[in-house]
C-alpha cells in the first residue's frame, strides 16, 4: 500500500463533510457557552471556576496536539520502543505541573498569566526576557500545529492544504473570540472524549488486525536499532523530551491560565488526572507505526505514518475515525493556544508594558482584536508552508531554560532576579549550540541542566530573601 | 534480404536480452544528495527519479545489501512510489540500488547508495544519560519538598521560608 493509495481511502468530499459538520458544531457550542463570559474575567479565565471534569478534560486535550498525532508515531518509527517512551514522558509535565498549580493558586490567587509571576518575582528584565522566550515557542507550537493540520487533513482526505489549515484555523479563531476560554474549556471537554475513545479504539484495532510476531520479526530484520535497548539516540531522547515537556508545560501560560481558571482544590488533581490519562496515547499511537513495515506498507513522509497506517489497516471506517481524532486534537490546542497567547499579549505587553485598555470593555475589545491577529499571522506563516516543526524543536531549549527559574521562583525566597535572568540566558545559549554540535536530542537537556546549575549557584551564594507578599499584594 | 536480416536481428535481441533493459530507464538517486551519507541517527529518505518522465505503470524494487556486490541482497521495496523511508538501522554500512519494473521486464540497476550508520560516542551517551537523571531526580524532588514545606503549615503559604 502506497501514500498514493492511502489517499483515496477517504474522498475530498467525505473530508469535507466532517470538517464543515464538526466545525460548525464547534461554532455552535463555542458561541453558546461563550454566553456565559459576561466579564474580562470570566472572558479570560471562565470565571475562576471551573471544576474537576472540565478542568481534567481540558489539561488532557490541550496536550493531545496535531503534534501528538504526528510526532508519536514518528518518534517510533525512528526510535522504537524508547521513541514511544520518550514521547509519553511529556505526561510528566502535567503530573508535576499539578503541586505548583497548587502553590501558584497559593502565591498569585487573583493572577491572569504567568508572565504577571515573572514580572512580580523576578522584576522586569526577567519578565521581558521570559516573554521573549513564550512568545517565540507558542508561536512555534500554533504555526506547527497549523501546519501539520493541513498536512494530515490532505494526507487523508485529499482535501488540499491551504484549504483544510484555513478551515482549521477558521473555526478555532471563531468560537474563541466568541466564548473566550468558557468557549475553549467547553469544546475541549467533548473533544477530549473524542480523542480518547478514537485513539484507544484505533489502537486496539490495529492491534487486534496486526500479527505481533510478524512486527518483532519485521522489526529484527529490516528495524533491529528499534528494538535495542541501548539505541543512543533512543536513550536521549528519552531526557530531552521529558525536559522539553517541563519548560513547556511549567512556564507556559495555556497551563498558568487553566491553574488560574479551576477552582483553588480542583487544579492538583486535575492536572495530575489528565497527566494520567494522556500518558497511554503517544503509546496506542506509536504503536501503530511501528506495525507499518511488518504490514508492508511503504512510508514516504514520516510526519504522516500514524494516520497513514491506521487508515490502510482499517479501512474508510478507521480513516473516518482518524479524521475526526485529528480535528478535535488540533482544534483543542490550536483554541487554547489563541486564548492563552492572546491573554498574555494583552496581559503583559498590552496593559503592563504599554498601558493599552485600562477598563474591561476595551480589554476584552483589544483581546478579541488579538485573537484575530494571532489567527491572520498564524495563516500567513502555515501558508508558507515554513519548517517550523524544527523552530518547535529548537524553541526546547529555551523552554527547558525556564525550568527551574520558575520551580526557584515558586519555593525558594532565595531564587534571584540575577539568578533567573542567567539561567534562561545561558541555559538557552548552551541549548542551542548543543542542539547543532551534538543533536537536537541533546538540546532541552542540556539547557535544563545548565539552568539548574545556574540557579542552584545563585541560590547558595546570593542573601535574598524574597516576601512572598509582594507578589500577592501586586497581583491584580 | 531486408526481411531475414530483421529477423536474425529480433531473435539476437531477445535471446541477448536486451530488449527488455533497453526499454525500461535507470533510476537515479535523488535523496541523499551524495553516496556515501553519514546517517547518525539510523534514518534516511530514499529518493529516485528516472531521466525522463517515465511510465505511470512502472514500479521498482528496491535491494538492501551489506556487502559491495549485493551477493546477499533482499527486497526493501517493491512498489509504485519513488521513495522510501528507511529507519532503525544499526551501525554499519548498508548499501541500496534500485531499479524499474514494468510487468515480467527489469530495467538496470541504479548505482549504489551507500549509508554509514554512526550513532553518538557511547561515553557521551552514558554521560548525559547520567546528567538527565540528576536533572530528573533534582526536579523531582524540588517540586516536592517545595509543595510538602507550603501545603501543610500555612493555607497562605506567605509567610513561610523557601530554600534558605
Amino acid at each position: 500500500m502506497s501514500e498514493a493509495d492511502a489517499n483515496t481511502i477517504l474522498n475530498p468530499t467525505v473530508g469535507w463533510i466532517l470538517l464543515l459538520l464538526f466545525g460548525a458544531a464547534w461554532i455552535g457550542l463555542g458561541i453558546y457557552w461563550g454566553r456565559r463570559a459576561k466579564s474580562f474575567d470570566g472572558f479570560m479565565l471562565a470565571g475562576r471556576n471551573v471544576g474537576m471534569a472540565l478542568g481534567s478534560a481540558t489539561a488532557m486535550a490541550t496536550w493531545v496536539t496535531s503534534n501528538t498525532v504526528m510526532l508519536a508515531p514518528v518518534f517510533a518509527l525512528e526510535k522504537g520502543i524508547w521513541g514511544m517512551l520518550a514521547y509519553s514522558t511529556a505526561s510528566f509535565g502535567l503530573l508535576l505541573f499539578a503541586p505548583l498549580s497548587a502553590r501558584i493558586r497559593q502565591l498569585i490567587p487573583k493572577g491572569y498569566t504567568s508572565g504577571d509571576f515573572m514580572r512580580l518575582r523576578y522584576g522586569k528584565f526577567a519578565w521581558v526576557l521570559f516573554l521573549l522566550i513564550t512568545v517565540v515557542y507558542s508561536m512555534a507550537w500554533l504555526v506547527s500545529m497549523g501546519t501539520a493540520g493541513g498536512k494530515l487533513l490532505e494526507t487523508l482526505s485529499g482535501i488540499p492544504y491551504v484549504n483544510g489549515m484555513t478551515m482549521i484555523l477558521f473555526v478555532c479563531v471563531v468560537y474563541t473570540l466568541f466564548g473566550g476560554l468558557y468557549a475553549v474549556i467547553g469544546t475541549d471537554f467533548i473533544q477530549s472524549i473524542i480523542i480518547l475513545i478514537g485513539v484507544v479504539l484505533v489502537g486496539a484495532l490495529v492491534l487486534v488486525k496486526t500479527d505481533m510476531s510478524q512486527v518483532y520479526q519485521s522489526m529484527e530484520l529490516n528495524q533491529p536499532s528499534l528494538i535495542n535497548v541501548l539505541m543512543p539516540v533512543a536513550l536521549l531522547s528519552l531526557f530531552n523530551n521529558m525536559f522539553f515537556g517541563f519548560g513547556e508545560v511549567f512556564h507556559n501560560n495555556v497551563w498558568w491560565s487553566r491553574a488560574y481558571a479551576m477552582r483553588k482544590d480542583v487544579a492538583p488533581r486535575a492536572f495530575f488526572v489528565s497527566g494520567l490519562l494522556w500518558f497511554p496515547i503517544p503509546i496506542a499511537a506509536g504503536f501503530i507505526a511501528l506495525s507499518a513495515s511488518a504490514l508492508g506498507i511503504n512510508v514516504v513522509d514520516p510526519n504522516t505514518v500514524g494516520p497513514l497506517v491506521a487508515s490502510s489497516v482499517l479501512g474508510k471506517s478507521g480513516a473516518i475515525l482518524v479524521f475526526i481524532v485529528v480535528f478535535c486534537s488540533l482544534a483543542s490546542s490550536i483554541d487554547s493556544l489563541l486564548a492563552a497567547t492572546s491573554d498574555l499579549l494583552v496581559e503583559d505587553v498590552g496593559r503592563k508594558m504599554l498601558g493599552v485598555g485600562q477598563n474591561e470593555d476595551q480589554l476584552r475589545m483589544v483581546s478579541k482584536l488579538v485573537i484575530c491577529g494571532l489567527g491572520i499571522l498564524t495563516w500567513i506563516l502555515c501558508a508558507r508552508e515554513m519548517n517550523l516543526l524544527e523552530i518547535l524543536f529548537l524553541s526546547g531549549p529555551l523552554v527547558a531554560s525556564a525550568i527551574w527559574p520558575v520551580l526557584g521562583g515558586l519555593y525558594w525566597k532565595r531564587a534571584s532576579s540575577t539568578g533567573a535572568v542567567f539561567a534562561m540566558i545561558l541555559g538557552s545559549v548552551v541549548g542551542l549550540v548543543a542542539y547543532y554540535k551534538l543533536g537536537w536530542y541533546t538540546a532541552s537537556l542540556i539547557s535544563a541542566a545548565i539552568s539548574m546549575g545556574v540557579m542552584l549557584i545563585f541560590t547558595s551564594f546570593q542573601k535574598q530573601d524574597f516576601d512572598w507578599n509582594t507578589i500577592s499584594n501586586n497581583s491584580n | 534480404m531486408l526481411r531475414g536480416a530483421l529477423i536474425f536481428l529480433s531473435f539476437w535481441l531477445f535471446a541477448n536480452g536486451i530488449q527488455s533493459v533497453a526499454e525500461l530507464p535507470q533510476p537515479r538517486w535523488v535523496s541523499p544528495a551524495e553516496s556515501p551519507f553519514l546517517a547518525d541517527e539510523g534514518k534516511c529518505l530514499l529518493r529516485w527519479e528516472l531521466p525522463q518522465s517515465g511510465d505511470a505503470s512502472l514500479t521498482f524494487q528496491v535491494e538492501q545489501s551489506d556487502g559491495s556486490d549485493f551477493s546477499n541482497a533482499r527486497m526493501r521495496y517493491d512498489g509504485p512510489d519513488q521513495a522510501t523511508y528507511i529507519s532503525g538501522l544499526p551501525e554499519g554500512t548498508h548499501r541500496y540500488r534500485v531499479r524499474a519494473v514494468s510487468n515480467e521486464e527489469t530495467g538496470p540497476w541504479s548505482d549504489s547508495m551507500e549509508i554509514n550508520v554512526e550513532f553518538v560516542s557511547r561515553n557521551l551517551v552514558i554521560t548525559l544519560f547520567l546528567l538527565g537523571t540528576i536533572v530528573f531526580v533534582a526536579t523531582v524532588w524540588a517540586i516536592w519538598k517545595g509543595h510538602c514545606q507550603y501545603t501543610e503549615k500555612d493555607d497562605s503559604g506567605l509567610t513561610k521560608g523557601g530554600r534558605g
